[in-house]
């Protein structure tokens, strides 16, 4: 048991509440709840964006990415920074001025509400679901490994933690433990950069040297591995990874906590700076794990391979520099990022369960706010029981393809209807339910088929689909048939929303 | 009038996000089909050609948005300026 985890750790839990009992008295409306009010300023939200953006799988996966396969961390971690450009030209501004709580509410604006809502209340549970059980695991690992608690006791505590925010504090509660979380990460990545540069003299140039050195590829270090290879592989990796977050409903529903489009358009750019930033400060942290770990053998074990597996290489990283202090202090930061991703998480499956299906589907409207307010808390706390119950389930699962698996979908999915619901007129609900469908059929049948779990579950010798991420061919196939079907069959529902 | 300058915005946004997409795939299709390329240093550094191009990239898109948001916003402003004292 590491003392400065726990105390760290529990520093970041009393401020926490202590911002959910004051959250708690400004969270009387609906409005509150789902959106903190719009009460977010564009720098607060930038921040809370670059939290939902930079999970544990960040600091921790990519980390041990370059430690592994070296350029290939840096390939993955820029992907996010590219997605941001994207998500500021096509969603900031329509989102805010579409929405009010939901990403939904954006696609009833223009199609037949009912079909619409339960189409992508449907998706946006799928891809919450997938995503919060990948960062589950990741936080019962993580705590088995720096505590020594059990998984059941980790999923427990996590997801106590994540309910008790989410149920008392809502929005506002939940955007202040990211900012505050991001702010903590973006410090813990400064100081190990600057301690891994320190130990080189601050030279960039000699870190890189030592890690070409002390890398067994040795030059090649600095160039792609043959983790992508092939154009079919490196596409549908970039079309995951840039078109993946645009999907996904906790992040898109960031933009309804600003006041207006300014703010909206603000709050990305932020983000965007953030994430730019952090992804350099990997490049320096990420090369630094092999400059500094490889020829250790506190941290290696006799057949190369490092200690505790690849996804530990930060956290090395960290008490290689700076003892057990560093490490419990970084450590409690990659729990308190899990902690407050799953939160915005939670507070996504709440918001669509209650505003998307109760309210508008199941009572058509007719519902009082105190009634939606009451289900949505529920719905809260039902879906973290869900969340442990499956994690618990799943706690054996590769963390990245299950969260391949909610990125795939989000792209596949969620992203095709939304862009052409606020690009493309001649869409109908029909179109769009069935490119919808479609692309989610075919992103989780390809993952089945796909080396990730035909050969790696299954034990076949040969995938049926060739590549890890399904999106080459779900996300086209989503627009080919949203295009085919509005096209070919136009309903008189959507024209009457259109005039509208 | 209003509608003809929503789509004129519209039709301008998914043209700057083609752009960035194309410029993201150019860097992804030559992981591709040269990854030796990128693997190559620069100079007597130890620095690749794909970690500068990348990062090159990254500090690119972070401008690109800075200066996108400067002018949606600032033209915005203008806009209800005029509106106001018209």
């Amino acid at each position: 048991m590491n003392v400065t985890t726990l105390a760290v750790f529990l520093v970041f839990l009393l401020i926490t509440f202590v911002i959910t009992g004051w959250a708690a008295r400004r969270t009387g409306t609906r409005n509150e709840f789902y959106a903190a009010g719009e009460s977010i300023t564009g720098v607060q939200n930038g921040f809370a964006f670059a939290g939902d953006y930079m999970s544990a799988a960040t600091l921790l996966g990519i980390a041990g990415l370059y430690f592994t396969s070296g350029l290939d961390g840096f390939v993955y971690n820029v992907g996010g920074v590219v997605g941001w450009p994207i998500l500021l030209f096509l969603l900031a501004e329509r989102l805010r001025r579409l929405g009010r709580y939901t990403l939904t509410d954006v696609l009833s604006q223009r199609l037949d509400e009912k079909p619409i809502r339960i189409f992508a209340a449907g998706a946006n549970l799928v891809v919450l679901t997938f995503y919060m059980v990948s960062q589950m695991v990741g936080a019962g690992v993580l705590m088995n490994l720096l505590l020594g608690l059990s998984f059941t006791w980790s999923a427990l505590l996590v997801g106590t933690l994540m309910t008790v925010y989410v149920v008392f504090g809502g929005m506002i509660a939940t955007t202040w433990v990211q900012i505050i979380k991001a702010a903590l990460l973006i410090a813990a990545a400064l100081t190990l950069a600057a301690f891994a540069l320190g130990t080189f003299d601050f030279s960039v140039g000699a870190l890189l040297d030592a890690a070409v050195a002390k890398h067994p590829t040795g030059d090649a270090v600095m160039g792609p591995s043959t983790l992508i290879s092939g154009p079919g592989a490196a596409i549908s990796l970039g079309l995951t990874l840039l078109f993946g977050p645009a999907g996904l409903p906790h992040i898109l529903m960031r933009f309804f906590t600003v006041p207006n489009v300014k703010e909206a358009r603000k709050s990305a750019n932020v983000a965007a700076a953030l994430v730019g930033g952090f992804c350099v400060l990997m490049v320096v942290i990420g090369y630094g794990t092999v400059a500094v770990l490889y020829d250790n053998p506190a941290y290696m074990e006799l057949d190369g391979t490092l200690k505790g597996g690849s996804n530990m290489a930060s956290l090395h990283l960290a008490h290689a520099l700076g003892g057990d202090v560093f490490l419990g202090f970084v450590a409690a930061i990659a729990f308190a990022t899990i902690l407050a991703v799953v939160s915005g998480l939670t507070l996504a499956a709440a918001a669509t369960a209650s505003h998307d299906l109760y309210a508008t589907v199941i009572r058509g409207g007719k519902q009082t706010e105190r009634e939606e307010m009451k289900v949505s808390r529920w719905s809260a706390f039902t879906f973290a029981a869900i969340g442990i119950g499956l994690s618990i389930v799943f706690q054996h699962e590769n963390i990245n393809v299950l969260a391949a698996t909610a990125f795939s979908i989000a792209a596949s999915a969620t992203f095709p209807v939304l862009i052409l619901a606020l690009f493309w007129k001649p869409l109908t609900t029909a179109g769009a339910i069935a490119g919808g469908v479609a692309g989610l059929v075919a992103a989780a049948g390809a993952i089945v088929l796909g080396p990730s779990v035909w050969v790696a579950v299954f034990g076949n010798a040969q995938p049926v689909f060739p590549y890890q991420y399904p999106t080459i061919l779900s996300m086209p196939l989503a627009f080919i048939v949203a295009f085919a079907v509005s096209l070919l069959a136009p309903s008189p529902v959507s024209e009457a929303a259109a005039a509208k | 009038m209003q509608r003809t300058d929503e789509e004129r915005q519209g039709a301008v946004d998914l043209l700057l996000a083609v752009l960035v997409m194309v410029i993201y795939f150019v860097y992804m299709l030559t992981i591709a089909f040269a990854p030796e390329v990128f693997a190559r240093p620069i100079g007597a550094s130890k620095v690749s050609i794909g970690l500068a191009s990348g990062i090159a990239m990254a500090v690119f898109m972070v401008a690109f948005c800075a200066w996108y948001t400067q002018r949606r916003n600032q033209r915005e402003e203008e806009a209800s300026h005029d509106a106001r004292h018209r």
